[in-house]
């Protein structure tokens, strides 16, 4: 007869998985990422690198496998953090360089936009029309609300497929109930 | 969170979420708003040049982008009806992500230039291989 050796691995609940640690470094890389010029420019690379960050961190550090749902939904609260620092940075990195003054930076934007050539025309009249000279507390507020759901919004695409490949790659035991 | 652990019911998930934001690019670049075209930008680098034209409209996602999210979109549907047994590995998705690392490369070093094709073709396979990965993968395989 042979006997066990070794207990049943323990079945974790979901609600007591510790995510400090994974929910640090996924926002920190998401917002880091987001801020080097080349790496923000890969499309939604970035997302995608900081959801799957937060579940290798995630799963490794409680030693469990999770649902994909779950997998997605606690990527998704990492970097759509990552992504509001990112946008704050920047916001105030923009106010600090060229600050409520735009008409030197709307020069600028209107001249790269005219050597994309096709489809310029009416990039440029929305510039010259939607963007103020001068910006204003009120502009100031539109443009925070619009960024946070851009943010929002590529941050829940960028978590569907990196907290995916996550759930898919990273199984370090038994799946959390 | 049932629903999460079927295979099937995801693929379809995965179908409706990355089939309405290729039908959002369509209809943003259709309309010409310019308002919504900047909705996407933390998406893409939007580059007119390398998107597809509507009506001299650039879409607001370009071609690989595009050609990525419909693959996610079609793996998921093609996951939904056939639902297969088989674990797709590592093998299909390394070869999918060397594809568009090539077709990137080749571009780079001045082989071809802006080539639609080799982006669609790339893009679309890492697209389908990314959700058979992660559906096959599940960790539950009810469904």
């Amino acid at each position: 007869m042979e006997e066990f050796s070794e207990n049943p691995p323990e079945i974790r609940n979901l609600d007591e998985l510790s995510f400090v640690s994974a929910f640090l470094v996924g926002s920190i890389s998401t917002m880091t990422m987001g801020l080097i010029p080349i790496l923000n420019t890969l499309c939604c690379l970035h997302y995608c690198i900081g959801a799957f960050l937060t579940i290798a961190i995630y799963t490794s550090s409680n030693k469990v496998t999770i649902p994909v749902g779950h997998a997605i939904w606690k990527s998704f609260q990492a970097v759509f953090a990552g992504a509001i620092a990112a946008t704050v940075i920047s916001g105030v990195m923009f106010l600090s360089t060229h600050g409520t003054d735009l008409t030197g930076f709307k020069e600028q934007i209107v001249e790269e936009i005219a050597e994309q050539g096709q489809g310029a025309e009416e990039a440029i009249e929305f510039i010259e029309n939607v963007i103020p000279d001068e910006l204003d507390t009120g502009a100031i507020i539109v443009l925070a609300i619009f960024s946070i759901f851009t943010a929002g919004l590529a941050s829940l695409f960028g978590a569907a497929i990196g907290g995916s490949l996550g759930s898919a790659v990273i199984k370090r035991g038994p799946l959390a109930q | 969170m049932s629903f999460f652990r079927n295979r099937r019911k995801l693929g379809w998930l995965a179908f409706a979420l990355f089939g309405l934001l290729v039908a959002a690019a369509w209809g943003t670049a259709f309309s010409g708003s310019v308002w919504l075209h900047y909705l996407f930008s933390p998406m893409c680098h939007q580059h007119a040049e390398r998107c597809f034209h509507m009506d001299g409209t650039p879409w607001p996602l370009c071609v690989r982008c595009i050609a990525i999210y419909s693959g996610l979109a079609i793996g998921g549907a093609i996951f939904g009806i056939w639902n297969p047994k088989r674990d797709f590995g590592w093998f299909w998705l390394c070869g999918a992500l060397s594809a568009n690392l090539v077709d990137f490369g080749l571009e780079r070093v001045g082989a071809y230039d802006n080539l639609f094709a080799t982006r669609i073709g790339a893009g679309l396979f890492l697209g389908v291989a990314i959700a058979f990965f992660c559906l096959s993968r599940m960790p539950s395989r009810s469904g």
